[in-house]
């Protein structure tokens, strides 16, 4: 038991730092229905693994989430249809295509039901290591290209300018996002993934004086709210992952009040 | 050497012709700026040289292939938008611009040694006033050493006293760097004493001219309408 507690929080810990940052570049580039999109369209890979009979479905949703990132990041490149529409339609084309296969197998339910909500403490060994070494390699791709990846989502301009491929970075970071979401849905589930990404960021943007204290305070945010949540959950018997984001809005509450109301004091 | 060079040049925006069949060549080391009406394409046009357009025709910049010579160019864009969101400072939005890191420090200073900024590093971009706000984008069109400066109403926000600071500057930069300018504007009481060359533009090239020669007539085709902006009044 405490080896399945101490697995599941490590995990939880390393997404939640990864979630940290990216979550700057996701307010900045307004991807929070993205993030939201490539989570619901997973039920399909889920779906297709459970058919299959699959023990590592992990493998069909990654393969899954890179191809629709792509597709997603090609269509708004090529065509004029807005990017949030882009993203709802293929969600919803995948997310009923996905229930509809499910609902043709006996006993889906459970799964499903860890999907939707998220549950870090059912978690193969496969997944474990799997999760634990993509995170590193996020976070090296993160620190090596960090402030290009910044200027081309800032300012795709300035980033031409100085001779950074746009094209390419922007498509990466889809990729990378689009990765780190369905790997996240083990510990957020489909419905609270997200919020992994937005609220330590913007907690942070409410007190932080730089961009560099902007990325430390994001990632202790997520990271206190990450243990913070697995002491109600423990004491409480609460799920895990709602638990987190409960702590970590209130958080935002207070705070917002106090950036805002002391306004008007 | 010619800093640039455009041969028929014809910029489309959703199929309506911008700018139509366009030559002219600045050369190296000169100042010129570029006037004309409100959508007469002086945007589209530096939008066009910095790589951002498709376009027909031909771009070579101090005589090399369009592209690969864009890292020679500073930009001043007309409008930036800045984020409400991300609390970066000036100093840190100048590092994102910054080619090689190493000497970050060194560049930034040698910058705010033209435009002085130093007391705006630690502020935030989205504090700004609109002046500072350009005066740090100025600041940043500096950092990686251009040879051609691309200036878009760079100071339609500055003060006057920034505004006269900003053109000593501009000279100094180019007489003590060579930095070729390229600068749309619509002061034209500063051509006279500043600029080497005037391009008048509305759709097409209206003039193409050594700023002395510039005329009540020519500002009359351009403008369509008598204007009293001295001092090309009194000279016919
Ligand atoms: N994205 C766009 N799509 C279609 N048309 C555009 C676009 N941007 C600009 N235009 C049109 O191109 C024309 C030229 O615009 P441009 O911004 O180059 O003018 P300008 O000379 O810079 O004007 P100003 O002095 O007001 O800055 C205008 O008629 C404008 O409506
Ligand atoms: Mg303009």
């Amino acid at each position: 038991m405490a080896l399945i507690l101490a697995k599941a929080l490590i995990i939880t810990l390393w997404l939640s730092v990864v979630f940290a940052i990216f979550g700057i570049f996701v307010i900045i580039k307004r991807m929070a229905f993205f993030s939201d999109g490539i989570a619901h369209a997973a039920v399909l890979g889920l779906a297709i693994g459970f058919t299959m009979g699959l023990s590592n479905n992990i493998i069909i949703i990654i393969l899954e989430s890179i191809i629709f990132a792509i597709l997603i990041f090609l269509l708004e490149k090529n065509t004029k249809i807005n990017p949030d529409a882009l993203v709802s339609i293929i969600f919803v084309i995948s997310l009923s295509f996905g229930l509809i296969i499910l609902s043709s197998q006996k006993g889906y339910q459970p799964e499903l039901i860890n999907f939707i909500i998220g549950n870090p403490l059912v978690m193969s060994n496969f997944d474990f290591y799997f999760i634990l070494i993509f995170c590193l390699l996020t976070l090296i791709f993160i620190i090596f290209n960090f402030k290009k990846i910044l200027l081309v989502i800032l300012d795709p301009t300035e980033a031409r300018l100085i001779n950074i491929n746009s094209y390419t970075y922007e498509l990466v970071f889809y990729i990378f996002l689009a990765l780190s979401v369905v790997l996240g849905i083990k510990i957020g589930g489909v419905m609270l993934i997200t919020s992994f990404l937005i609220l330590p960021p913007t907690i942070a943007s409410f007190i932080a004086k730089s961009l560099q204290d902007l990325i430390s305070k994001s990632i202790i945010i997520a990271v206190v709210s990450v243990i913070v949540g697995y002491m109600l959950a423990y004491l409480y018997n609460f799920p895990v992952s709602a638990s987190i984001i409960l702590f970590s809005s209130i958080i935002f509450i207070l705070m917002f009040f106090n950036k805002y109301l002391s306004n008007y004091k | 050497m010619i800093a640039l060079e455009v041969k028929n040049l014809t910029v489309r925006l959703v199929n309506n012709p911008i700018i139509q069949n366009l030559n002219f060549k600045i050369k190296e080391g000169s100042i010129t700026v570029i006037i004309g009406p409100n959508g007469a394409g002086k945007t589209t046009l530096l939008k066009t040289i910095i790589g951002l357009l498709p376009y027909q025709g031909e771009i070579k910049i101090l005589d090399g292939e369009h592209k690969s010579m864009l890292s020679s160019i500073g930009y001043v864009p007309q409008v930036y938008t800045v984020d409400n969101f991300l609390p970066i400072t000036v100093k840190e939005f100048l590092y994102l611009s910054i080619i090689d890191d190493k000497n970050f420090n060194d560049k930034i200073d040698d910058v705010n040694k033209y435009v002085s900024i130093a007391h705006l590093y630690d502020k935030k971009l989205n504090q700004l006033s609109g002046g500072q706000l350009e005066r740090v984008l100025f600041a940043r069109s500096l950092l990686n050493n251009p040879k051609i400066l691309i200036l878009d109403e760079p100071i339609s926000e500055t003060d006057i006293s920034g505004q006269e600071e900003f053109y000593v500057v501009l000279k100094k930069l180019n007489q003590e760097k060579n930095i070729t300018i390229l600068i749309v504007t619509h002061e034209l009481s500063l051509i006279d004493n500043f600029a080497s060359h005037v391009l008048c533009l509305n759709h097409r090239m209206i003039c193409d001219l050594p700023a002395k020669e510039l005329k009540g007539d020519v500002l009359k085709k351009l403008y369509n309408k008598d204007l009293f902006v001295y001092p090309f009044n009194n000279k016919k």
